[in-house]
């Protein structure tokens, strides 16, 4: 569970959140919806501890984020970017950085580690993919490659940001069936979108970042009912 | 295929230094003593400087993700050349000079610089892009500091333009060390972080995302890829193009993780220098050429072939 305790941050001449508090919690799927500039990729940076607050805390399971280790924190999120390096890499020695985080001494990864990984390109069907590179991939294919990163690491939260941007239709509809899987086993999944379509769709909860706030509505249907969505869907002026 | 490529480039590795033990004028009855004294440190010279600019090379384009980055992109260059026009000024005054020789002056020169250039790079974000541009602005500086140096004092041209040529002619065993014990140490310790250093090549937010401390393991590295080259540039002077193209080439050949290029880019990069100096050796006979010539002669067309016969560039 994430839990935002009076969070302030602000970027030079703009404040982002003000006194926010907040638990995100379920095995669900979660959607962060807001404005560009209304600060959802900042809430993965805190949630992560890769910016910290200005004031107030951030606790991940109860435990200080500002105190864990980037390591440690790596074991309970997985995070999956919106801009992304095609690295020269073999799809399978990429996915298999997903348990980097596991990664002690004498810094090789183990047998156990690679049954992760078959694993995870079987359940995602790319297991023939393993020898290809990334950079040869289709979009929908890498983004198919970077969930089976996020499945190999094994955590219990799953931040995705924008993960939809880009893709087909098709690729889009797999994306979804994925995450859906993800859920069945059991995972926080939150995800940032600018896809109402498929918010709607797919929602459990929805967290909405605006005016230096987080507004949470526990289900679709709640935040069809919104002021906020009304106003988005006539064409905003929030 | 790949075993193919290792055992390739093993068996250019043993060609080279064969062909730099042998090639030349041998006169059975100083054909010892020359080995020896002579061809013995020039090989291992080449071997070593070889592999150090390669690694470095390729060190430096998995960091900054960057297929065109090589040792220059840091300051290297500049902070190497630099610090032997500073050495050739103060010497040409005073007869002594804060180096004990021009090697160590290239070697903190370069050193000081690309220490300079990372601090700069951190304290402005330390991302790939500000590390470039720092590297960039400062090697500007300190080029224009050598060409004011070379402007007002002329004859510490020829001492100058033969560092920048880079050559190891007449190079001895005491020459090449303490420098050589450096680049075996950073290449093992490469060897060891060759994970992070994959993990790292993946992206600044992938790599954060996968609990790596992207700002120190980047310092790390590219102080590494600074140690190696430097004192590579130490015995050897400005060998440039062998940290650009190697890397490349074992890339293509072997196709596997950082370990393989890493160890890869050493075994290919320590051969071509050697081949290299052979060539630039024993072509003209009883006249050298020096070696960074011959480098950019050879290692051009070939880059090129490797480059169109895959049509795509990939980094």
């Amino acid at each position: 569970m994430i839990e935002l305790k009076n969070v302030c941050f602000g970027y030079p001449n703009k404040a982002v959140f003000r006194r926010v508090s907040l638990r995100m919690s379920g095995h669900d799927i979660s959607f962060v919806l807001g404005l560009n500039g209304s600060g959802k990729s900042t809430l993965f940076k805190l949630i992560m501890g890769r910016i910290s607050p200005t004031s107030g805390e951030i606790l991940l399971n109860g435990n200080s984020v500002a105190k864990m280790n980037p390591k440690e924190i790596a074991r309970n999120i997985a995070y999956l970017p919106q801009t992304r390096n095609i690295a020269d890499i073999a799809v399978y020695d990429f996915v298999l950085h997903g348990r980097f985080p596991y990664l002690g001494y004498p810094r090789i990864y183990g047998n156990n580690d690679r049954r992760c990984v078959e694993k995870s390109l079987e359940e995602l069907g790319i297991l023939d993919l393993r020898n290809n590179k990334l950079k040869n991939l289709s979009g929908g294919e890498r983004q198919k490659v970077y969930l089976a990163m996020i499945l190999t690491q094994d955590t219990e939260i799953v931040l995705l940001d924008e993960p939809d941007v880009f893709l087909d239709i098709r690729a889009k509809h797999e994306l979804y069936h994925i995450i859906k899987q993800l859920k069945q086993k059991g995972k926080s999944i939150f995800m940032i979108t600018h896809d109402l379509y498929s918010t709607m769709r797919y929602a459990d909860k929805i967290y909405f970042t605006e005016n230096e706030g987080i507004q949470t509505f526990n289900s679709g249907k709640a935040f069809e009912n919104s002021d906020v969505y009304k106003a988005m869907q006539n064409g905003l002026n929030l | 295929m790949m075993k193919l490529s290792v055992f390739a480039s093993l068996g250019l590795l043993v060609v080279a230094v064969l062909a730099g033990l042998l090639a030349g004028n041998n006169q059975p009855e100083n054909i010892t003593r020359i080995i020896y004294l002579v061809r013995f440190p020039r090989t291992l010279a080449a071997l070593l400087a070889g592999a150090a600019f390669a690694v470095s090379g390729a060190v430096i384009q998995s960091v900054l993700n960057n297929p065109l980055a090589s040792p220059g992109v840091i300051g290297l260059n500049a902070g190497a050349g630099f610090g032997v026009a500073l050495f050739a000024l103060l010497n040409g005054i005073t007869h002594t000079s804060i180096f004990s020789n021009i090697r160590t002056a290239a070697f903190f020169g370069a050193i000081v610089t690309v220490f300079f250039v990372l601090m700069l790079a951190q304290k402005t974000g330390a991302s790939r892009t500000t590390t470039i541009l720092s590297g960039i602005a400062i090697s500007s500086f300190l080029t224009a500091g050598t060409n004011a140096i070379t402007s007002l004092r002329v004859e510490l041209l020829v001492d100058i333009k033969s560092f920048q040529l880079g050559g190891i002619s007449g190079i001895t065993l005491s020459k090449i060390f303490p420098a050589g014990y450096y680049i075996i140490a950073a290449v093992l310790i490469l060897c060891v972080f060759h994970t992070e250093l994959s993990v790292l090549s993946l992206g600044e937010e992938t790599a954060q995302g996968l609990g790596l401390r992207v700002n120190i393991y980047r310092f790390f590295f590219l102080l590494l890829a600074a140690v190696l080259a430097a004192s590579a540039v130490s015995f050897s002077g400005l060998i440039g193009f062998v940290g650009l193209i190697v890397p490349h080439i074992a890339r293509r050949l072997l196709k596997g993780n950082t370990l393989s290029l890493i160890s890869g880019s050493a075994v290919i990069g320590g051969a071509f220098l050697t081949l290299c100096d052979t060539l630039s050796r024993v072509v003209f006979l009883p006249f050298e050429i020096p070696v960074g010539i011959t480098v950019a002669f050879i290692g051009t067309p070939f880059f090129l072939r490797l480059l169109f016969r895959r049509k795509s560039f990939e980094v």
